[in-house]
Order: C-alpha cells, then sequence, then structure tokens
C-alpha cells in the first residue's frame, strides 16, 4: 500500500472538496493520495519526496474560490422554466476569453466540464433544470497555471 | 499520583505512613485515576478526505499523548461517516508513528447507497507499549470518492460530536 511521504498544509476554507480534489488530481495525477480538509485548512497528501508539486498544490488551493460568482436566484422551481442566471464578473478573467464551468447536482458532476466565452471579463450561465436538489456551479479559468475557481450553490425545489 | 511497583511486605516489618501513602493511597489513587486523554469534536466544518492513503483526520486535535506506566491502553472512537461515491472509509490509530492494525486499518465503513450517514466506531486494546509518552492519531482512507465526517459542525440533523479517547488500562 502506498504511504504518505509529506504533507502539503494550506489554511484556506474549501468551498467544495470534490471540486478542489478534481484539480489537484488534473494537475498532480499520481503524485497525490488526496487531500483532506479539516480543522487546520487544507492537507494535500503526496506520496512523492518533497518537490515541485508541493508549490503547485499550494497555488492550486489557495485560487480556490477565489473568483467572484453569483447568481440572481438562490432557488428555483424544478420545473424546466424557472431559470437561474449565473455572472461571474471578475478582474482575474479579464484577460480570458473562455474560462471552463462544471454543474454538480448533489456532490456528483451533473454537467460535464464545458466551456463558456467571456467577453471584457464577464461570463454569463443560466440553469434551468426538472430535477430537484442542491446544484453547485464552478466556474474555473483555462489553461496550465490558470486554477482561480468560483462557485455559486441553487437550491431546486420540488414542483408538485 | 503514577503507579508504582507494590512493595512486598516482610514478617514483624513496621507499616510507616510513608510506604502506605506511598504503596496503598497512592496506587489506588493511581487506579482511580488512569493516563487518559480524550477530544470531543466541535468544530466549524465536516472533516473531509479524497486521500487513498491513510491520513491524520486532524494531526493537532485528534492526536492524543499520555505518559503510561507501561500497561495496555485502550483507544476508542465513534463518529458518523458518509462517501459521496457509496465506497469504503477506513479507519486507523497511528501509534508514536506506526499504524497500529496496518494494511487496510481497524475498520472498513462502506455505504449501500448515498447519501447516508452511518455510524463507524470501535474500540482496541493496544499492548506491548513501553513505560513513557505515547502519541495516539485517529488516520483514516477511502477507497474512493470523499469521505466526509461529522464533526459537530451544526448543520442540522448533522450536529453530532464524535469522541476520541485513550486510557491505560492495565
Amino acid at each position: 500500500m502506498a504511504e504518505i511521504n509529506h504533507n502539503v498544509e494550506v489554511q484556506k476554507s474549501v468551498a467544495f472538496a470534490e471540486a478542489l480534489d478534481a484539480t489537484l488530481r488534473g494537475a498532480l495525477g499520481s503524485e497525490i493520495a488526496g487531500m483532506s480538509v479539516g480543522s487546520s485548512g487544507v492537507s494535500v497528501h503526496f506520496l512523492v519526496p518533497l518537490g515541485g508539486g508541493d508549490a503547485l498544490a499550494e497555488q492550486i488551493v489557495n485560487a480556490h474560490n477565489s473568483l467572484n460568482v453569483s447568481s440572481n436566484q438562490s432557488s428555483v422551481n424544478a420545473d424546466g422554466n424557472d431559470i437561474a442566471t449565473i455572472t461571474c464578473n471578475d478582474a482575474a478573467i479579464a484577460s480570458d476569453s473562455d474560462v471552463d464551468y462544471t454543474v454538480w447536482l448533489d456532490g456528483e458532476i451533473y454537467t460535464e466540464t464545458a466551456s463558456a466565452a467571456v467577453s471584457s471579463g464577464l461570463v454569463e450561465l443560466t440553469l434551468a433544470t426538472e430535477d430537484p436538489g442542491e446544484y453547485l456551479i464552478e466556474i474555473k479559468r483555462q489553461g496550465e497555471g490558470n486554477y482561480e475557481s468560483g462557485y455559486v450553490r441553487i437550491q431546486a425545489l420540488e414542483v408538485s | 499520583m503514577t503507579w508504582v511497583e507494590p512493595k512486598t511486605w516482610s514478617v514483624d516489618e513496621l507499616v510507616t505512613a510513608s510506604n502506605l501513602n506511598t504503596h496503598l493511597k497512592g496506587n489506588l489513587n493511581a487506579l482511580k485515576n488512569p493516563p487518559t486523554d480524550e477530544y470531543v469534536c466541535d468544530e466549524s466544518n465536516y472533516y473531509t478526505t479524497t486521500s487513498t492513503s491513510f491520513v491524520n483526520v486532524d494531526g493537532t486535535n485528534l492526536s492524543l499523548t499520555i505518559t503510561t506506566t507501561g500497561g495496555d491502553v485502550m483507544v476508542g472512537f465513534n463518529a458518523s461517516f458518509y462517501n459521496n461515491a457509496s465506497t469504503a472509509i477506513h479507519l486507523d490509530v497511528d501509534v508514536d508513528g506506526a499504524r497500529e492494525a496496518g494494511d487496510d486499518g481497524i475498520v472498513h465503513i462502506n455505504e449501500p447507497a448515498a447519501p447516508f450517514w452511518i455510524p463507524g466506531s470501535f474500540v482496541r486494546l493496544i499492548t506491548g507499549l513501553s513505560a513513557g509518552s505515547h502519541t495516539f492519531k485517529l488516520q483514516w482512507k477511502v477507497s474512493g470518492g470523499t469521505g466526509y465526517m461529522q464533526s459537530g459542525e451544526g448543520t442540522a440533523n448533522a450536529d453530532t460530536h464524535p469522541q476520541f479517547w485513550v486510557r491505560e488500562v492495565s
């Protein structure tokens, strides 16, 4: 069984562990066994000796939930017609032409990562659904070195 | 007062206050108050991990140290767990830097289907420890997905308070 070689600790509040874990694994692959969130912040668990991955892990964790993402509605009716508009207007994406977004429903990926066009530092998405539950919309910058992400939660209420 | 090896008394030996205080009163007090440490979680967020190798749940708070007289130590833990991928959560205890059970740990917790919180607990007798200071850390790993542990974080209907404890028992 692989044993942990060392941990990188970062004082950071985590909005969504699954999303941060996916970003860390995408960048660091088999170098890590995963990550944990506890009372002292985030710990990234490395299987390999100290190396360049440590600084990258720290960068990714610090960039987590740093984009300003908002929604015009905190809840929608899950009738397919009630539409929430999600907005990210942040200086960090002012020079980006695209950002990635992923929609999570009750902790599992609902819409695979897709891209959305950015115009003058602003990106808008819409969410309408017939599936009730708690949605989390993740917006993340694209490209190596761009790990900033932002999140907003929306409740989709069952319609009787 | 720590435990001392009881004196062997001789025929016609004078019973002194010093000997009574050391070997009777002192040892009874030691038995009444054995080396013990415990922590009850009352945190601000769930504990989570995605690690597929054993790691500390909380290297600061769920890390207990006692100074023993060389006896066996009993360790206990209880909490509620959830894995968003319905895969396993494993628990073990690190004793002075080495995992007690090894392999896949002491307990395997597996949800039938998400999202259900299920209890996970163990009581373990740890033998073979020398007299002196020993540190016990709760560790966990997942076989996939993200493991969650309630920590008294205030979520409605999930605001439970796990306890981790150690006590020398012999």
